[in-house]
């Protein structure tokens, strides 16, 4: 079988041991947390945001708020994955209230994958993600959530749950709301 | 009718959770479909979609230099974190509810005497001190109640205080910046109400002894901590300043208020007095304006008594004549006199 998507992210590993070894300052444990989360964190972030020097930004945040907190996390009911898309989660928002009070000014994307020498590709892409990111932000807060989470960094249901504090029911139900609402929306364009 | 038979909303939710479960391990798109027959013609499209979300937020994956950095910055962090980290919470839990609230009551209590006592003591407390941040607290509640000159011999019994502080800091070389601008600030604050009010005598030799222990102190400072010889020569020549502001400061600002106003009123009195005058003189000869000018010319005029009227008096030359005509005879030649040039 193929692998799946999220192990082609990061590889399988023993996250509560490796979490564990973290707590202790262990640089190897460090990387391979590192190495798990970060595409994840990255592409939630960038689902949510549409400037790609903020999504930096608050990506940096997120792990540096994951490492002055990882001391104090504790396996208590909350799988360590729940509790970094908690901080992400929370972290995207406060950087949504802060641009709102601030007012947005739109950013060209700076990341054109470059490994193409194929630039309509690259332009069609860009435009698949803006439409994507438009689109995904008329939904519904509770909706937008779950597909970013879902989709965007890839979570499972249940990852989704703990890192929303939600029911795995309410979940799917809010996941397939947002589809079929972006069916609709899609077919309006 | 039709739609008692239908599927409650959160079995396709359920239908779509699941199918799209089994692609993120790795199935196809038709394989899975083929695993949900009735569901696959609303399932392709949904499903399709999510295949499309998925792809375009992957598509834009981070630069490997930002990935790197952040990296290097994480394990750099965790060696030396932002900040320390919170404690773990206590997991005894106090099984009767009885001993908690006594527990409660006894640490409100001892809350209540650290307050009580740390404003009792905190009168000499210095930068650093436990009871410090009391005397602060004190001192702003002071000057809030404070009105008036009151407020100025408050700010600057506090600047006062701040200079014993500094003293007695750098008696053990603990003196900082800090504690120099929060100086600077009480100075600056007397410089910013002297302009409003200006100092009276005993304020100003009150402020004038304050400048003078500075220079002492920050001298010694100095000398103790060459570290801050910077930021004691700055703070120095800002308190200097300030002082000289305070000091300097006098009610200028009314005085000139008044002055101009005085000057703007007779200003606009005295010319609009004449023009009228002079214009209700030209075109009405009524009696009003030329009431007022008569004096003018009949005071000349009998200022200037022409010599040739000299005869007449000496025509009236007897005594009796002129002791029987006081008070009419002095109308009597200028009212004759007029007529004849």
């Amino acid at each position: 079988m193929e692998d799946s998507a999220l192990e082609r992210l990061a590889p399988e590993f023993d996250e509560d041991a490796t979490v564990l070894a973290a707590q202790r300052g262990d640089h190897t444990a460090l990387s391979d947390l590192y190495a798990h989360y970060f595409p994840r964190v990255y592409r939630y972030v960038g689902a949510r945001l549409t400037s790609t020097h903020d999504s930096e930004d608050v990506t940096e945040e997120i792990f540096l708020k994951i490492i002055d907190n990882l001391p104090a996390y504790q396996f208590r009911g909350l799988p360590f994955g729940a509790w970094v898309f908690r901080i992400a989660r929370n972290e995207v928002v406060s950087h949504v209230r802060r641009q709102k009070v601030r007012g947005t000014t739109s950013q060209l994307s700076e990341t054109i994958a470059d490994d193409s020498a194929d630039h309509t590709r690259e332009v069609e892409t860009q435009l698949t993600i803006a439409m994507v990111r438009t689109l995904t932000e008329r939904l519904p807060d509770a909706q937008r959530q779950v597909i970013t989470l879902r989709f965007g960094a890839g979570l499972s249901v249940a990852e989704t749950a703990q890192a929303l504090k939600k029911t795995e029911n309410n979940v799917k139900v809010l996941q397939h709301k947002g589809i079929a609402r972006l069916q609709q929306m899609v077919a309006r364009q | 009718m039709i739609r008692l038979f239908d599927r409650k909303p959160g079995a396709n939710a359920a239908v779509l959770a699941e199918a799209r479960a089994l692609m993120d391990e790795g199935l196809g798109l038709e394989f899975v479909l083929d695993l949900f027959p009735e569901d696959a013609p609303w399932l392709r499209e949904q499903l399709a979609l999510t295949e499309s979300l998925a792809a375009a937020y992957a598509a834009e994956p981070a630069t490997f230099f930002f990935e790197a950095n952040l990296k290097a910055k994480f394990l750099a962090a965790a060696d030396n974190p932002r900040v320390p980290a919170p404690a773990a919470p206590a997991t005894t839990a106090f099984p009767f509810k009885t001993a908690v609230t006594s527990l409660s009551l006894a640490s409100a209590a001892a809350a209540a005497g650290v307050v009580t006592l740390g404003f009792v003591t905190a009168g000499g407390a210095v930068p650093g001190d436990w009871n410090y941040g009391f005397k602060l607290a004190g001192e702003r509640l002071q000057y809030a109640l404070s009105r008036g000159d009151d407020r100025v011999n408050v700010q600057i019994g506090q600047a006062e205080a701040r200079v014993y502080e500094i003293q007695q800091l750098s008696q053990h070389g603990d003196v900082s910046t800090s504690d120099l601008s929060r100086l600077q600030d009480q100075v600056q604050a007397i410089a910013t109400l002297a302009q409003s009010k200006p100092l009276d005598d005993v304020q100003k030799a009150r402020l004038q002894g304050v400048a003078q222990t500075t220079q002492v102190v920050l001298q010694d400072t100095k000398t103790r901590q060459p570290s801050l010889d910077e930021p004691v020569v700055a703070a120095g020549a800002a308190i200097h300043a300030a002082v000289v502001m305070a000091l300097s400061a006098t009610p200028a600002a009314t005085a000139t208020t008044t002055t101009t106003a005085t000057a703007t009123i007779t200003a606009t009195i005295s010319p609009s007095v004449t023009p009228t005058v002079t214009t209700t003189a030209t075109t009405t000869p009524t009696p009003p304006p030329t009431e007022t000018e008569t004096p003018a010319p009949t005071v000349t005029e009998t200022a200037t008594p022409n010599p040739t009227e000299t005869p007449a008096p000496t025509h009236t030359a007897t005594a009796t004549e002129t002791a029987e005509d006081q008070g009419t005879a002095t109308p009597s030649p200028s009212a004759s006199t007029t007529p004849e040039p």
